[in-house]
């Protein structure tokens, strides 16, 4: 296994910052309007993405192993939403068992990942790009934590915007994106930064 | 526990079920697929030797030539030699690396056309480069390079012997596709002679 | 007549982009040219009626503790022949829409759908819910893209209709120009919307005296 410090941070700047996910790929925005009306549950959402994400992109790995492997490269798309909906599954079952805390704190939001464009995205996207299994971790840890990035940044301004005085027309909705049109426009300083 | 069974047997059916239908689907497009894989990047490699309009008639050796672990493809145009085609990869590029297939004349002394093969630029800005504008047949920064000297490809901001203009707002992606087509070319010229020994005559 | 509801309810009361903002990745990701937003339609729209054909078909078939993965598989499975598809046929469209052809998978629409409407009702209704469905995100696509290609880049299906004096803004066909033209439509659907009920409003009470 090559690793390559510079493709690696390529790697890492590029999923967090340059094509995050929300904000420039466009993957996972049903959650990102939906649980970013607070901090507090957009946190919670944020973890169980990155735990989830990242458990994805290593499992999915071997399971595109064995498909390669197996010449049923065009089961790919099926064999990934089962892995995804399993794993969601049993982290919840981990959780609920070992560690209540934790689950009573990720509980809610465990379900709706499995709906997250983001996860089936990461676990195509490593295969996409052809990542090694380092790589591919990484990918799926760092793309999670950009996701969350972007949530808890517009968690954060939307508590604020709600004593703030927005036109009738432009509650709700509207005005969401227009912030994360905004937020979009500053990641976009970020491209073109090279190691 | 029965109907656990039970369940678990009837959704093994279904995925069952719709994995076979998925064979079926893609025994039928297999072939086509593969076709079109192969043939994008034959068509470009064409269309890097002879223009946009003459790009699917090249007709390619079996077998590239391959020197010190590059690949040069020779293309013939009715039968004569009409240039031969490689691609080189640049990470300089403002979004990501640049893959571009680069054709070089007969002789072997001048450019003979440049393709984008994938990219990561900027839409509307560094995208620009592989750019057909609507009326034109030729991508227009890139036809520039055509019929020039390995090393007149240099843009004319970086050097006033330099024979190509940068697009707009996106120099990075310009100087890139522009070095790497120059080093390349360069790089080219060195190979020529084992090419003329051991490729087509 | 009510047949003809199930069809029209996705344009305007249920539209899935504008008012339910259900399946938002796709309007915002592959809408930089009309082109790319018809043929995510197109894909969309023959996943969804397909799904909803056979959910509704196999509907009682399927244990209800098990619906949930059943509809997952039958729409991945549907999805992938699309993919295979569209790679075959039109290997420019794939490249374009790259990953999202397989994201169709996981838009909640065919879910909603599936989970809401053919698995509770006959064939022929579910066809029409889901064709309904599929094109109004068909229009909504084509809407939203030409608004980003005619303002962004100046043309329409990849032709110049505007004067060449006209300076493109090439902020709508990167990724702020997706959130800012949604933005606004959300906004003027929402501003017709409350028209029309304050209309209806008036009219109500201007009608029983």
């Amino acid at each position: 296994m090559k690793l390559d410090f510079s493709t690696l941070m390529t790697i890492i700047i590029g999923a967090i910052f340059i094509n995050n996910f929300v904000l420039s790929r466009f993957l996972g925005i049903c959650p990102f309007v939906g649980v970013s009306r607070s901090l507090e549950s957009s946190f919670g959402m944020g973890m169980a993405v990155i735990f989830v994400m990242t458990l994805t992109g290593f499992v999915t790995y071997f399971v595109n192993l064995i498909l390669v492997i197996t010449r049923v490269e065009y089961l790919q798309m099926m064999c990934f939403i089962i892995v995804i909906a399993a794993l969601v599954q049993f982290v919840e079952m981990f959780l609920q068992k070992f560690n209540p805390t934790l689950y009573s704190a990720l509980g809610i939001y465990l379900p709706l990942i499995t709906t997250n464009c983001a996860v089936l995205a990461v676990a195509l996207l490593n295969v996409k790009e052809g990542y090694n299994l380092i790589e591919a971790v990484l990918f799926s840890f760092f793309a999670a934590a950009g996701f969350a990035l972007a949530l808890v940044i517009m968690a954060g301004i939307r508590e604020r915007l709600e004593i703030t005085d927005v036109p009738r027309t432009m509650q709700g909705v509207p005005i969401t994106f227009i912030i994360a049109a905004i937020l979009s426009l500053a990641f976009m300083g970020f491209s073109g930064m090279k190691f | 526990m029965n109907i656990y069974v039970k369940l678990s047997f009837l959704l093994f059916l279904f995925c069952g079920v719709s994995a076979g239908a998925l064979a079926i689907a893609n025994n039928a497009t297999y072939s086509r697929i593969k076709e079109n894989e192969e043939g994008k990047e034959r068509i470009l490699r064409g269309q890097a030797i002879a223009g946009q309009q003459q790009g699917e008639q090249v007709a390619f050796d079996a077998n590239p030539v391959e020197i010190g672990g590059k690949r040069y493809y020779v293309g013939r145009l009715d039968g004569k030699v009409a240039g031969t085609a490689f691609s080189a990869v640049t990470n300089k590029g403002y979004g990501g690396p640049i893959e571009v297939i680069i054709a070089m004349d007969a002789a072997g002394d001048k450019i003979a056309g440049v393709r984008i093969k994938s990219h990561t630029e900027t839409p509307g800005l560094g995208a620009n480069s592989a750019q057909i504008r609507y009326g034109e047949t030729e991508p227009w920064f890139l036809v520039q390079f055509k019929g020039i000297r390995p090393e007149d490809a240099k843009l004319k901001k970086d050097d006033s012997k330099g024979a190509i203009d940068a697009i707009t707002a996106a120099t990075i992606t310009s100087r890139a596709v522009t070095n790497v087509i120059r080093e390349e070319a360069t790089a080219f010229q060195k190979a020529l002679p084992e090419l003329k020994e051991k490729g087509a005559e | 007549m009510s047949n003809w509801k199930e069809f029209s309810k996705g344009f305007w009361a249920e539209n899935p982009t504008f008012r339910l903002v259900l399946g938002m990745c796709a309007p915002l990701a592959i809408t930089t040219s009309v082109k790319n937003g018809v043929g995510m339609g197109v894909s969309t729209t023959a996943v969804l009626v397909a799904s909803n054909i056979w959910i509704s078909i196999l509907r009682n078939a399927i244990p209800n503790q098990i619906r949930i993965p059943c509809f997952i598989v039958v729409i991945a499975a549907f999805t992938t022949i699309v993919d295979l598809s569209v790679h075959a046929f039109s290997p420019v469209l794939y490249d374009a829409l790259g990953i999202f052809i397989p994201l169709i998978v996981v838009n909640c629409i065919i879910l909603g759908r599936a989970e809401a409407f053919a698995s509770k009702n006959q064939i022929w209704p579910s066809a029409l819910d889901g064709l309904g469905m599929g094109l109004a995100f068909t229009v909504n696509l084509t809407i939203i893209s030409g608004i980003r290609e005619l303002i962004g880049s100046g043309q329409l299906l990849g032709r110049p209709v505007v004067p060449p004096a006209y300076q493109p803004s090439l902020v709508m066909i990167l990724p702020p120009g997706g959130f800012i033209t949604l933005a606004f439509l959300i906004a003027g659907m929402n501003v017709i919307s409350r028209r029309l009920e304050i209309r209806r409003a008036a009219e109500r009470k201007e009608a029983p005296q």
